[in-house]
C-alpha cells in the first residue's frame, strides 16, 4: 500500500496490552507494547476518502513489531485536523489505543476550542525527543564497560560501534535495566527508520565528498580540538565556551567526546535560545505589533515549542491554523505579524517555508519563474476566510466613559489582535488583475499549485477536491504545505538548516528554489530533505546528523567567490559571529555562565489583560482597571526574569539576546552589529562598519568585559602566575592555548606599562575573536 | 502553457510571456528598458538624447528614504473623485497641488520638482527598496552599491577622515555594494545620540598601542585567512582610529544647533536625521540618507499621514529645504525625496495597498527646475502619464547632477560592468 500521507508518533504508555494482529499473523493476539500509530491514507479506495491507521507493536516475546489492528476511517468534516494534531490529542489522553479515531479526534478538538474559549492556551503538541545520547558507556555482565554508540536493535540484542569502529552484539537481557531501557527508547522513536546519527552522517559526507570529487577539490583538513569546540558552542549553544569548558573538553580522553558533547549542547539552555534567536530573523519576531498589541504570549509560545523540541511540521502547522486571541493564544502572532496584509503574510509564508520565489506574482506572473499570479490568488483563498482582527470598534465604544485613551490601549490592545474564521471565501482577484483567465473582483478558489520539472509531486489531494469550507480551507492549505509528501517543505527548511550551519545554502538564495538545478549540490539537497523526512522534521535530530559530519568538522574556507563557481563545501565557510553570538559571547565574558540561566517572563501581564467576552463588557474593563490600579507600583511588567535577575551595565541589560527587548533597540549593541530590525525577513547581517570598531574599542561593552568585577577578569586574578594570567585570556576569548612565542610577547606587554585588562581589550578587538574559524 | 514555456530557454519564455501580455492583455511586463538590456542592446531612453544641463551641480546628496511606499495620492500627487484619500488637495505658489496632509511641504512647493509619473514592476517591499537605494534590481550573486559610493568610486573620498558617506536611522545595508568595504556609508542608528563612542576615555595614543596588541594577536589568524571579510574589517579598524582623531567630530553632535532650528526640524527621529544631515554636508560629508520607517499604510493611513511619518515628514522636509536656502546651501545640494513604491489608487477606508505602476518622487535644489512638476498620472493616480521616468532613469538623473560619468562603467569584482542607473537616460526635463 503506498503511503500518501503518513503521520507517525509513539505513544508513552499502555505496555503490555493485547492486540489483534493483521499480515502475516493476522487474527492472532500479541501482548506487546504500543510503538506507534500510523494513518495511511488510500491513494484510489472505492469510496474516495478513507484513512487506514495501523499500529505497530513490539512484542518482547518475540522482539518483533507487529502491525495490528488496521482500521478505515473516512475523512470528513470529523477528521478535518487529521493529522499531527489529532495524535497529539490522542496522546493527550493517555494512551486510549481503542482506535476511536473518529469520535477522540472530535471529542478532543472541541476540548480543546472550550478549553481556548477558557483562555487557556491549548496544548496540543507532540514531544518526540531522542534520547539526550545514543553515545553512552554500555554495562552489560557479558561485556565489559564500553563506551560506544548504538548502531541496531533487533532481535533481543542491540549493536553497539565504538569509536574505532569495533561493533559488538550484546544481549537485551544482560544490560543493566537503565541500558536496556534506553535502548528500547532510542529503537521506539524512530521505528524502523532508526540510523545511527554516525552512519546518518557518514551517507551526508559521501555525497559532500561526490560533489567536490567532481569539482576536482578534497576536503579540508579537520579541525583541531580547539577550533572544533569554539564552533560548536557558538554554533549549537550560541555562544562562545568558557576558560573552564574548554579545559573540561580538552582533558576529557574519551575517543567519542565530540559526538558527546555535540549532544550536550544540542540539550542546553543555550540551543533553545540560539534557536529562538533564528528563528526571530526569520520570522521577524517583534514585541509591539501596534495599536497596544504585544507578542509576548507569542514569543513565549516559540520558546516552549522550542523546549519541548516540536517537530517543524508541526510547529508550523499549528503557526498557520492557530484561532484565538493574541493574548491567550500564543501561535495566532504568526498571521498578525501582517495583519491588514493577508497576501504579504501569504508570500512570506510561502518563501520562508518552501522557497517559493512567489513574491512577484502578488502583482503579476513571475517574468521568469513558473508562478501566475493567478496561482497567488488561488492560494491566497485558502485564505479567503480567515480575518486577522485588530480593530475592535465596539469595545472601544463601550469602554467610553470607562477608560480614558491610555487605559483603553493597555486593556483593550491585546483583546483587539485575533485570528478568526468568517463566514464565507473573501478572497477576490485584484482590481486591477489584467489576465484573461479571471476578472477583476471575481471569487478566487482555492487551488494548490502543483509542482513541475522533476518536482513532479502534486502534493496530497483532498478526495473530491478541495472543500471550499470556510472552516477548512486553512487548514488544508496548512496540512498540503508541512505534508512531508511536500517535496519543497523538506528541501527549504533542510536548506535553511545546512546554511545556518556551513554559512551558505547548499541552494542560494535559500528564498528561492524553484529550480532545483540551481543547487550547487542537488543530489546533496535531496539527501538532507529525505533526511528531514526521515527525523519527522525534528530539527534537533538533524542537526545532531549534520553536525557530526566530517564536513561540517573540518577546517573552514574563506568566503568563496559565487561568481566563479557553486561552493561545494569542504567545509563550513570562516563567518563573523552573527550579533547574537557576538552579544551573547560578550556577555559570557562579563558574567559566565550564569547567563544561561536568566530567562524573560513577559507573557503574563499580556494574559493578565485577556478578557474572554466579545466585545468586553463595562464590568470586565473596570476590573482590569482596577488591577492595574493597584498594580501600578510594582515595576514595568516588561523587565520580569524567572531565574534571578540579570545584572545591568548602565542602560544595558546583560541577558541573552533572546531574553531582551525583540528586536533590541536602534542603537544597542545587537543592532549595530547587524541584528535585524525583524521588518524583513533573513535580514540579519554580518558586515563590519565603523561604528561597530567605536563600540568594541570604547563603548560599554569594552567596560563589562575589562571591569574588576567580569568573569573574565576574576578568572585571571585567580592565577598570580602571569603566564596563567595570559593562558586564561587565550583560551577565554579565542578557545586556545597560546603559543610559547605568544606566552613571552604578552609577558614583554605586562613589563612594559599594559595592565591585564589592557590585554582583553586587545584580545576583544581581534578579528580572531569576531570570527568563527 | 506553463510546460510549453519551462522548455524554452530564459530569454525565448521572457520574450514570448512579453509578446503574449502585450497582444492579449494589452499591458506591458517589463519596462521599456528591461528587454532590450537582456539582448545587449542600447537601451531605450525616456529621455532625449542630448546632455542635460546641471552636471556635476550638486556637491551634496541627501537621500530622504520613506520606507514602505509612500501613497503618492496622498502626498505630492493629490486627486480628486474616486482615488480621493481621507484629505482633499492644496493650491501651492507654485501652481500644482499638494495633498493637505503637507501643509508645511506645500509652502516651499516653489523649490521642488515633483516627478509624478514614476514606473517600476515590484510592489514587495525588500525588492522595490533595494531598487530604489540602488538602481539595479536585487540578483543573488552580487550586492549593488549605492550612489554615496558611486560618487566616491569616481569622485575619491569627500572628507579626509570622517566618511563620505552617511545613513542616519537604519544600518548600511551594504550600501559599498561590490566596492571596496571603506566605501560602506557610516551608520548613526539614533539622530540624537549622534556618533557614540567616538572618543575612548584613556586617549586615542592607548587606544593605538593596545591596537599593535591586537595585531600581534592576530598574526596567524590572518595569515591563514585571506579573507574578503576579514580584510574589511582591517580597514574599518584603520577608518575608526582616523574618525576618532578627526576635528571634525563634533558635527555628528546637535546639542550644538539653536533651540529654534531644532524645533522647526521637529522632535522625530527623521526631523533629527535632517538637521543631522545638514550639519555633516556642512563638515564634508557628500552623500546622506536619512530614513523613515512606518509608510506602509494598510490600514492606517488617516493616522499615519496626520501625526506619523506623514506629519513627521511634512515639518522635516519644509525645514530642510528652508534652511538650507537660507545658508546658502540649496544651490550646491540635492534634495531627494525616493520611497519603493507608491500605493493603490483604490481607498479602503482605512489604507491602500502596494502599487509600483505609477508614484511620485521629489528633487530639489542644486541644477534642478523649480517649482516643476515632471509628467504625471492619470486622473485616477493608476497609470503614468507621459513617458514614465524608471528607476534607472531617476537614478541616472541624480547621478548626472552629482557629476558622475553615465558612460563609464565600473568593472566589478566578478569582471561584469556596472553602471549609475544600470544605463538609463537621465531625465533632462527636470534640470533647470
Amino acid at each position: 500500500m503506498e503511503a500518501n500521507r503518513a503521520a507517525r508518533t509513539a505513544l508513552p504508555k499502555a505496555k503490555g496490552k493485547h492486540y489483534t494482529t493483521c499480515g502475516n499473523a493476522c487474527g492472532k493476539k500479541v501482548e506487546g507494547e504500543f510503538l506507534r500509530l500510523d494513518l495511511l491514507r488510500l491513494p484510489n479506495s472505492p469510496s474516495g476518502a478513507q484513512l487506514l491507521s495501523q499500529a505497530g507493536v513490539w512484542n518482547p516475546r518475540t522482539h518483533t513489531v507487529q502491525m495490528v489492528t488496521r482500521k478505515t476511517l473516512k475523512i470528513g468534516d470529523k477528521l478535518r485536523r487529521v493529522r499531527l494534531p489529532l495524535l497529539a490529542a490522542i496522546l493527550s489522553l493517555g494512551g486510549a489505543l481503542a482506535f476511536g479515531v473518529e469520535a477522540t479526534s472530535l471529542a478532543s478538538k472541541r476540548a480543546a476550542k472550550a478549553k481556548a474559549a477558557q483562555h487557556e492556551t491549548p496544548r496540543v503538541t507532540l514531544k518526540k525527543s531522542l534520547p539526550a545520547t545514543p553515545w553512552r558507556t554500555w554495562t552489560s555482565h557479558e561485556i565489559s564497560q564500553k563506551e560506544a554508540e548504538l548502531v541496531a536493535y533487533a532481535a533481543g540484542a542491540i549493536e553497539i560501534r565504538e569509536q574505532n569502529g569495533r561493533t559488538t552484539t550484546v544481549r537485551l537481557e544482560s544490560l543493566t535495566p537503565e541500558d536496556r531501557e534506553f535502548a528500547q527508547k532510542a529503537n521506539r522513536l524512530l521505528p524502523g527508520a532508526f540510523v545511527p546519527p554516525s552512519e546518518a552522517a557518514a551517507q551526508i559526507d559521501a555525497l559532500v565528498k561526490a560533489g567536490l570529487d567532481k569539482a576536482g577539490l578534497k576536503l579540508n583538513s579537520p579541525t583541531a580540538e580547539e577550533q572544533f569546540v569554539r564552533r560548536i558552542y557558538l554554533d549549537v549553544a550560541g555562544r562562545i565556551p568558557t576558560a573552564t569548558e574548554m579545559q573540561v573538553y580538552l582533558r576529557d580522553e574519551s575517543p567519542s567526546k565530540r559526538a558527546r558533547l555535540i549532544d550536550d549542547l544540542l540539550h542546553s539552555a543555550g540551543y533553545n535560545s540560539q534557536m529562538f534567536n533564528w528563528l526571530g530573523d526569520m520570522l521577524r519576531l517583534k514585541d509591539d505589533f501596534g495599536k497596544g498589541v504585544l507578542s509576548f504570549v507569542y514569543q513565549e509560545w516559540i520558546k516552549e515549542r522550542l523546549e519541548e523540541n516540536t517537530h517543524w511540521d508541526t510547529f508550523v502547522y499549528e503557526l498557520l491554523t492557530a484561532e484565538g486571541r493574541i493574548s491567550s493564544t500564543g501561535p495566532v502572532g504568526y498571521l498578525l505579524r501582517d495583519r491588514g496584509m493577508p497576501l504579504d503574510n501569504l508570500s512570506n509564508t510561502l518563501t520562508t517555508f518552501l522557497g517559493a520565489n512567489v513574491a512577484c506574482a502578488q502583482c503579476h506572473d513571475h517574468p521568469m519563474a513558473e508562478w501566475t499570479q493567478r496561482n497567488f490568488y488561488e492560494m491566497a483563498a485558502f485564505f479567503g476566510a480567515t480575518a486577522q482582527i485588530n480593530d475592535n470598534k465596539a469595545a472601544i465604544k463601550i469602554s467610553r466613559g470607562i477608560l480614558d485613551k491610555k487605559m483603553a490601549r493597555v486593556i483593550l490592545g491585546p483583546n483587539m489582535a485575533k485570528v478568526d474564521t468568517l463566514p464565507e471565501n473573501r478572497m477576490t482577484f485584484p482590481a486591477d488583475y489584467a489576465y484573461k483567465d479571471a476578472a477583476p473582483g471575481e471569487t478566487a478558489h482555492p487551488h494548490w499549485i502543483s509542482w513541475t520539472k522533476d518536482q513532479t509531486s502534486s502534493g496530497p489531494d483532498f478526495p473530491g477536491g478541495i472543500a471550499e469550507d470556510p472552516e477548512k480551507m486553512r487548514d488544508q492549505f496548512a496540512v498540503w504545505l508541512t505534508n512531508p509528501e511536500n517535496p519543497r517543505f523538506a528541501r527549504a527548511i533542510a536548506n535553511r538548516i545546512w546554511k545556518k550551519l556551513f554559512g551558505l545554502g547548499v541552494q542560494e538564495p535559500i528564498s528561492d528554489l524553484d529550480d532545483p538545478n540551481q543547487a550547487s549540490n542537488p543530489a546533496l539537497l535531496k539527501h538532507l530533505a529525505d533526511e528531514m523526512k526521515r527525523v519527522h522534521f525534528d530539527l534537533r535530530e538533524f542537526q545532531r546528523i549534520v553536525l557530526n559530519t566530517a564536513a561540517y568538522q573540518a577546517q573552514a574556507s574563506v568566503t568563496p567567490d559565487l561568481e566563479a563557481g557553486p561552493y561545494m563545501f569542504p567545509g563550513p565557510v570562516l563567518r563573523r559571529m552573527s550579533a547574537e553570538q557576538a552579544w551573547d559571547s560578550i556577555l559570557t565574558l562579563a558574567i559566565g555562565t550564569d547567563l544561561d540561566s536568566y530567562k524573560l517572563s513577559r507573557a503574563d501581564g499580556v494574559r493578565k489583560m485577556d478578557i474572554p467576552e466579545d466585545p468586553p463588557s463595562p464590568a470586565a474593563m473596570r476590573a482590569k482597571a482596577e488591577m492595574l490600579e493597584k498594580e501600578k507600583t510594582r515595576r514595568s511588567e516588561r523587565d520580569i526574569y524567572t531565574g534571578g535577575t540579570p545584572p545591568r551595565s548602565g542602560r544595558l541589560t546583560l541577558a541573552r539576546a533572546s531574553e531582551i527587548q525583540q528586536p533590541a533597540r536602534d542603537a544597542h549593541f545587537l543592532r549595530n552589529f547587524g541584528q535585524s530590525d525583524r521588518m524583513i525577513a533573513d535580514s540579519n547581517s554580518v558586515e563590519g562598519g565603523v561604528t561597530q570598531a567605536l563600540l568594541m574599542m570604547n563603548g560599554d561593552v569594552q567596560n563589562i568585559v575589562m571591569g574588576n568585577k567580569s568573569a573574565l577578569m576574576q578568572g585571571a586574578m585567580a592565577y598570580s602566575d602571569p603566564r596563567k594570567q595570559i593562558g586564561h585570556l587565550y583560551l577565554s576569548f579565542l578557545g586556545r592555548n597560546p603559543s610559547e612565542a605568544e606566552l613571552s610577547f604578552m609577558q614583554q606587554q605586562l613589563a612594559k606599562d599594559f595592565s591585564i585588562g589592557d590585554l582583553a581589550w586587545a584580545f576583544l578587538n581581534t578579528r580572531e575573536f569576531i570570527f568563527v574559524q | 502553457m506553463k510546460e510549453f514555456t519551462s522548455r524554452l530557454d530564459c530569454l525565448e519564455r521572457r520574450a514570448f510571456m512579453e509578446r503574449c501580455a502585450r497582444l492579449a492583455l494589452g499591458v506591458t511586463v517589463l519596462p521599456a528598458f528591461g528587454a532590450a538590456k537582456e539582448q545587449g542592446a542600447e537601451p531605450q531612453t525616456s529621455a532625449p538624447q542630448v546632455k542635460p544641463s546641471g552636471f556635476g551641480s550638486a556637491k551634496h546628496i541627501i537621500f530622504l528614504q520613506l520606507r514602505g511606499g509612500m501613497s503618492h495620492i496622498d502626498t505630492f500627487d493629490p486627486k480628486e473623485g474616486k482615488s480621493k484619500g481621507p484629505k482633499g488637495a492644496l493650491s501651492t505658489k507654485a501652481g500644482f497641488q499638494i495633498s493637505a496632509f503637507l501643509p508645511n511641504t506645500a509652502k516651499v512647493a516653489q523649490e521642488i520638482c515633483v516627478i509624478r509619473s514614476m514606473t517600476a514592476k515590484v510592489g514587495v517591499h525588500e525588492a522595490a527598496s533595494y531598487l530604489m537605494r540602488t538602481g539595479y534590481d536585487p540578483r543573488g550573486t552580487i550586492k549593488h552599491p549605492m550612489l554615496g559610493a558611486w560618487a566616491q568610486h569616481y569622485l575619491g573620498t569627500s572628507h579626509a577622515s570622517i566618511p563620505s558617506s552617511v545613513c542616519i536611522n537604519g544600518n548600511a545595508d551594504s550600501g559599498n555594494g561590490f566596492f571596496p568595504a571603506t566605501y560602506t556609508p557610516l551608520a548613526i542608528l539614533d539622530p540624537s545620540e549622534g556618533l557614540q563612542h567616538a572618543q575612548n576615555r584613556e586617549g586615542i595614543g592607548r587606544v593605538e598601542s593596545r591596537l599593535d596588541i591586537s595585531r600581534e594577536v592576530d598574526r596567524a589568524f590572518l595569515e591563514k585567512y585571506p579573507d574578503s571579510n576579514v580584510g574589511a574589517y582591517n580597514a574599518f579598524y584603520d577608518a575608526t582610529v582616523r574618525l576618532m582623531k578627526s576635528s571634525d567630530l563634533k558635527a555628528f553632535d546637535l546639542s550644538s544647533e539653536p533651540q529654534a532650528v531644532k524645533a522647526s526640524y521637529g522632535e522625530s527621529d527623521f526631523g533629527k536625521g535632517c538637521l543631522l544631515a545638514r550639519r555633516l554636508l556642512q563638515a564634508g560629508v557628500r552623500f546622506i540618507e536619512v530614513k523613515s520607517g512606518g509608510w506602509d499604510m494598510h490600514n492606517n493611513l488617516e493616522e499615519g499621514m496626520e501625526e506619523g511619518p506623514g506629519a513627521e515628514f511634512d515639518k522635516a522636509y519644509a525645514a530642510l529645504i528652508l534652511d538650507l536656502k537660507s545658508k546658502g546651501l540649496l544651490e550646491s545640494t540635492l534634495v531627494v525625496v525616493a520611497t519603493e513604491f507608491g500605493r493603490k489608487p483604490e481607498f479602503s477606508g482605512s489604507g491602500r495597498g502596494h502599487y509600483p505602476k505609477v508614484f511620485s518622487t521629489v528633487l530639489a535644489g542644486a541644477g534642478i527646475r523649480r517649482g516643476y512638476v515632471h509628467e504625471g498620472s492619470d486622473a485616477l493616480g493608476a497609470e503614468p502619464v507621459g513617458q514614465g521616468v524608471t528607476v534607472g532613469n531617476f537614478h541616472a538623473t541624480i547621478g548626472w547632477a552629482a557629476g558622475l560619468p553615465l558612460d563609464q562603467p565600473a568593472v566589478a569584482p566578478n569582471g561584469r560592468p556596472f553602471s549609475v542607473g544600470n544605463r538609463a537616460q537621465p531625465v533632462a526635463a527636470v534640470f533647470a
